[in-house]
């Protein structure tokens, strides 16, 4: 092997090399697949189980916007260098904004035959129970972390949940969704209730 | 002169008309339903990360665009929820020709069960532990909420191996079997879909 033909290998094995490494380093800063963290497999421990019979037959979703913010408590300093970054921040030291949807069910708690049915020659009489909230919904898969600056408490997103889930619930108390709540009990029942006789379908006082 | 005026006008009418239109605070959304719950299970998790180096060993040629990050310490992050779950039927996905009366036996094909709510109270869920080491950050809102989304997921597929939506089938079967003898039937027969999750 001539010096000429060994040259003209080691700049080719140098190219390749830097090729390589541009490629490494491209897929290594600048790959779209984030590194997603996996929970490990656990046991769940199932504390107790229920039978119940709940008839819901109104949903209402919403979704509520929780924003916590903590400012600079100084004054702007664009002359002071140590300042630029409360100035470029605009006075925002830290913030979480979280996103919440969450969902509030109306019906009706059967539950331990909380209703009764009685059957005479001419008509069939249902009972019901007066329309509640049976379920007020908010789990982490409907939950999102809009905005994260700075470091937060635990407690501090616990309680932003826990104010959306009231806001949710005071939301759907507004709508005043118990009558439709009985409308819909009332076509589900006439469905159920396959008979001849006259069907009434009566409710339960509100307390 | 007056062509110039025109062209500022037309253009700044043009940029003013492009304002963006912000959704409301506030979207919601109201739909009937009818779901038969019969089963309610409250079911704790401890959700567990391992942060740690990156372990060679793992590495698999077929993803070698997936490099290993380089990570100066480990994290560590024990989380503990609990759910409530429960599950029933879509009563109203049962179709007109699905109860069939015949003298005083009555037939109802009932949908297959399904989970008809999950809900996890925030007061429920607690970091019962967090480690860190060397120059690592430590573990973000936003972390915490993907790991709470895996733990439901997980959650849910646990209990369809414990049999809730057997439960809940067996569950809707008694109320309804006890709902139409009130009604005067002497044989009620109950006919179950199954649904691909059982």
């Amino acid at each position: 092997m001539n010096k000429e033909t060994k040259r003209l290998l080691t700049n080719v094995l140098v190219l390749i090399g830097l090729i390589l490494v541009v490629v490494l380093a491209y897929f290594y800063f600048f790959s779209e697949e984030e590194d997603k963290l996996l929970i490990e497999e656990t046991e769940i421990q199932i504390e107790s189980v229920r039978t119940i019979a709940e008839i819901s037959t109104v949903s209402f979703r919403d979704e509520v916007v929780m924003d916590t913010v903590e400012m600079y408590d100084t004054d702007h300093g664009i002359y002071d260098p140590r300042k630029w970054k409360e100035w470029y921040d605009h006075d925002v030291k830290r913030r979480l904004t979280l996103i919440i949807k969450g969902e509030v069910k109306y019906g009706f708690d059967l539950t331990d035959d909380n209703y009764s049915l009685k059957s005479d020659e001419t008509t069939v009489t249902l009972l019901l129970p007066a329309p509640t909230i049976i379920d007020i919904i908010v789990s982490p898969s409907q939950t999102e972390v809009f905005e994260e600056k700075g470091k937060w408490d635990e407690s501090v997103r616990r309680n932003m949940e826990i104010r959306a889930k009231k806001q949710i619930e005071k939301s759907a108390k507004n709508l005043r969704l118990e009558d439709k709540a009985k409308n819909n009990a009332e076509r589900l029942f006439e469905k159920l209730i396959q008979t001849d006789k006259i069907l009434i379908i009566e409710f339960e006082d509100n307390e | 002169m007056k062509k110039s005026i025109l062209y500022i006008l037309t253009l700044f009418a043009f940029f003013s008309c492009g304002e963006e239109k912000t959704p409301p605070d506030d979207v919601y959304k109201i739909r009937d339903i009818g779901h038969l719950s019969t089963t309610e299970y409250t079911v704790g998790k401890i959700i567990k990360v391992d942060d740690s180096n990156y372990d060679v060993t793992e590495f698999e040629w077929e993803d070698w665009t997936k490099l290993p990050k380089v990570q100066y310490g480990d994290r560590r992050i024990l989380i503990s929820c609990k759910s409530k779950v429960k599950a029933g039927i879509d009563l109203s996905k049962i179709q007109d020709g699905d109860i069939t009366v015949v003298g005083s036996t009555i037939e109802i094909k009932l949908p297959p069960a399904e989970i008809t709510s999950f809900s996890m109270d925030p007061r429920s869920v607690r970091t019962q532990m967090e480690d860190r080491s060397g120059y690592t950050d430590p573990f973000t809102e936003e972390e915490k909420t993907d790991f709470l989304k895996q733990g439901e997921e997980s959650i849910r597929e646990d209990l369809n191996d414990y049999g809730i939506l057997e439960d809940a089938n067996d569950n809707a079967e008694a109320f309804l079997i006890d709902f139409y003898k009130q009604l005067g039937y002497k044989k009620v027969v109950v006919k179950r879909s199954k649904s691909d999750d059982e």
